[in-house]
């Protein structure tokens, strides 16, 4: 379970530049449960997924996982935890790497003092067996490297590798997006797969409405780094795209009511 | 394919050129519905040239006479090639078929000193001695709390016209949590939740059926419309402003307080509505900035760009009545004063000529539902302001207001 408490972060304070990235945000999140992120264009969704992760450390508030307060654990002790996935498709492997070393490398993470995995046959059959479940034929290639393959089946050893460990907490940033749309799809289809069989707790940050009405057993909506829709259970099962977009409108509109609307309307709401 | 249009009197001509098939049907189709939007109801196919016409095409003639028929328009296929004439006659749509164009248009062919004609101008008395008894029923002020006496119950017979904010539910209490805004033509009311997400709902009357409603605010017209008039873009207008529409309501009806009826397409609106309800304010006094977001939303931008608004306004030369209250000042013609309600629906086109108000009214009621319901404002905040609301193109139904009663 995950349990973020009333974080704030507020980058460059004090500054021109400063900017409120995430404002009193609170969020719970229980075991198993899938959750999509949406909002526009900075709106504090990676900034979210950051603080989560590690990668810094917020200015107020606090984060549990399975009960245990992380907020003051460096990165990558919660790399321990924590899988992620980000949107460019050649940063979770090493391209020189063969298929079967990527993940081999995926098996150890966390461990501290790492054992020496043998590369025996016992190994190597249990990882084309979980990469066949990928259906890309990269089972018959585990010995070349990882960087002469697309975009998307790259993406997809990621993800495989991020979930390898079965994580407490998998995030999932953008992680379709630089994808052709016939990738993403696929990708999109595995990651769904993956959480289901696993039954893994997952954040997705996604720009795609299609994906958070499809993929998701809830969306979240931020605005201005904060979170101004949550649709779960029932309310997650009804809604559907044009539903999602005009809560954006909304969102947007309300944006637009300033105090000058306030002073207009006194004239003219009456 | 190649489309040539040109317009004889009261026809439009479209000179098909090519193939008519899956790849064109759509095109064309679109072509011809923009016409009709645009007021030309009586097309003829020029389809002399047409030299392919297959299932995806006739597809598209369907939903052109659809269009055409929704507005009692016609429509007719001349000079069409043997093949073409035989695909047409089995799909039994021979009416649509005729040899060459009608003679009146002939007659204008052969005068080239024709000029196009106006197709939907113009303005008719319906009934001279038609007139409006207003009643302000109930006066709630923003923000004051809504006190039981506050409340009126409003039955909506066909002679009534109103706008106000009321709730449909059956005692007062209920209704409190419920009060949103409304607007009523021809005893059908419409009527819309305070809340952010809601879309309108409405009563229609039906055989012995008086919709009612629980009302803290009320402009209340009962009788009849004196007049119509059409408008439509022109040479000095694109489109008419809300205060311009007022304004011809008044010197039409030569009174110096009018209610009117708009059906038009819509080139953009301005407005706020109630997302809580009234009934439920703990203190009197203005709400301020940003509490008072939660109260009202405001539309942000111009809205609803080619949707078809039923509007209804009341509008007064200053002066017209002392101390008249629901009415405010409008920015665009500081001489008037007025309140708007419009409810919002997709287009839906209107048939040319003097046209029937509680007919047209029917007809957007029963077709797709009613988008949003808002009253509507005069945005004049310097620089930023989003202006008036206006309209392209429509019909507006008006009466003078004769008599004016105070608070029932
Ligand atoms: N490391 C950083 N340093 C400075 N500003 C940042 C940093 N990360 C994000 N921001 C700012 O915080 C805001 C939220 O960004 P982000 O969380 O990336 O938005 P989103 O993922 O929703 O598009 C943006 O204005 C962004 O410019
Ligand atoms: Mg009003």
């Amino acid at each position: 379970m995950l349990k973020i408490n009333a974080i704030s972060k507020t980058f460059f304070p004090n500054t021109v530049n400063e900017v409120g990235a995430l404002n009193n945000v609170s969020l719970t999140i229980k075991e198993g449960c899938f959750t999509a992120i949406i909002g526009t264009n900075g709106s504090g969704k990676s900034t979210l997924l950051n603080a989560i992760a590690g990668t810094f450390i917020p200015d107020q508030g606090s984060i549990l996982l399975n009960e245990t307060e992380i907020s003051a654990w460096p990165e990558y002790k919660r790399a321990s935890l924590i899988g992620r996935v980000f949107q460019n498709p050649f940063a979770g492997s090493a391209a020189e790497m063969t298929i079967a070393e990527n993940i081999i490398m995926a098996m150890r993470r966390g461990q501290s003092r790492p054992l020496r995995l043998a590369v025996n046959a016992a190994v190597k059959e249990e990882i084309a067996e979980k990469v066949r479940m990928l259906k890309m034929g990269l089972e018959d290639r585990l010995d070349n490297p990882i960087g002469t393959l697309s975009g998307g089946q790259r993406q997809a050893l990621t993800l495989l590798m991020a979930t390898w460990l079965k994580p407490k907490l998998l995030l999932l940033d953008e992680h379709t997006a630089a994808l052709d749309p016939k990738s993403a799809a696929k990708v999109a289809e595995l990651t769904k797969h993956i959480i289901e069989k696993e039954n893994l707790t997952a954040l997705m940050v996604t720009h795609s409405m299609q994906q958070a009405v499809d993929l998701p057993d809830r969306i979240v909506m931020m605005h201005r780094g904060q979170i101004v829709e949550d649709y779960r259970d029932e309310m997650k099962k009804r809604v559907r795209v044009p539903d999602l977009i005009e809560t954006f409108n909304r969102v947007q509109k309300r944006e637009l009511f300033d105090e000058s609307v306030a002073a207009m309307l006194q004239q003219q709401y009456i | 394919m190649q489309l040539i249009q040109e317009q004889l009197g009261k026809y439009f001509v479209i000179k098909a050129i090519g193939k008519l098939d899956a790849s064109w049907a759509d095109y064309f189709a679109e072509t011809c519905l923009d016409l009709i939007r645009n007021g030309h109801h009586n097309l003829i196919i020029d389809a002399d040239e047409l030299n392919f016409l297959s299932s995806a095409g006739i597809r598209s003639l369907l939903r052109i006479n659809k269009e055409l028929h929704s507005v009692k328009g016609s429509f007719l296929i001349v000079h069409a090639q043997d093949f073409v004439v035989k695909t047409i006659e089995m799909t039994g749509f021979k009416h649509w078929i005729s040899k060459d164009f009608p003679k009146e248009l002939l007659a204008l062919k052969s005068d080239h000193s024709f000029s196009s004609a106006q197709v939907d101008e113009g303005s008719f008395v319906l009934n001279p001695s038609g007139s409006l008894t207003l009643s302000v029923v109930a006066d709630w002020q923003p923000w004051n709390t809504v006190k039981a006496e506050n409340i009126s119950k409003l039955h909506f017979p066909a002679s009534v016209f109103a706008l106000g904010i009321g709730s449909a539910a059956d005692s007062p209490e209920e209704a409190r949590s419920h009060f949103g805004e409304f607007v009523a033509v021809g005893g059908h009311v419409i009527f819309q939740a305070p809340e952010a997400k809601s879309r309108p709902d409405y009563l229609l009357a039906e055989k012995d059926f008086i919709p009612q409603m629980q009302a803290i605010q009320a402009l209340y017209c009962n009788g009849e419309m004196s007049h119509l008039f059409r408008f439509s873009p022109d040479e000095k207008n694109a489109f008419f402003g809300l205060s311009d529409i007022s304004e011809k309501a008044l010197s039409i009806t030569k009174c110096n307080a009018a209610a009117f009826v708009v059906l038009a397409e819509v080139d953009g609106l301005v407005g706020a509505n109630l997302i809580q309800s009234p009934g439920l304010l703990k203190n009197n006094g203005i709400i301020p900035f940003p509490e008072i977001r939660e109260w009202l939303s405001f539309c942000g931008e111009r809205v609803f760009s080619g949707y078809q608004a039923m509007v209804f306004g009341v509008v007064t030369r200053n002066g017209a009545f002392e101390k008249m209250p629901l009415l405010a000042s409008l920015p665009s013609n500081p001489e008037l004063s007025g309140h708007f309600h419009a409810a919002v629906f997709p287009y839906q086109p209107l048939q040319n000529g003097k046209i029937d108000l509680i007919q047209n009214v029917q007809k957007l009621l029963s077709g797709p539902p009613p988008q949003a319901l808002m009253h509507l404002a005069d945005d004049n905040r310097p620089a930023i302001g989003l202006g008036q609301s206006s309209l392209i193109r429509g019909a507006c139904w008006c009466a003078p207001i004769q008599n004016m009663e105070g608070i029932l």
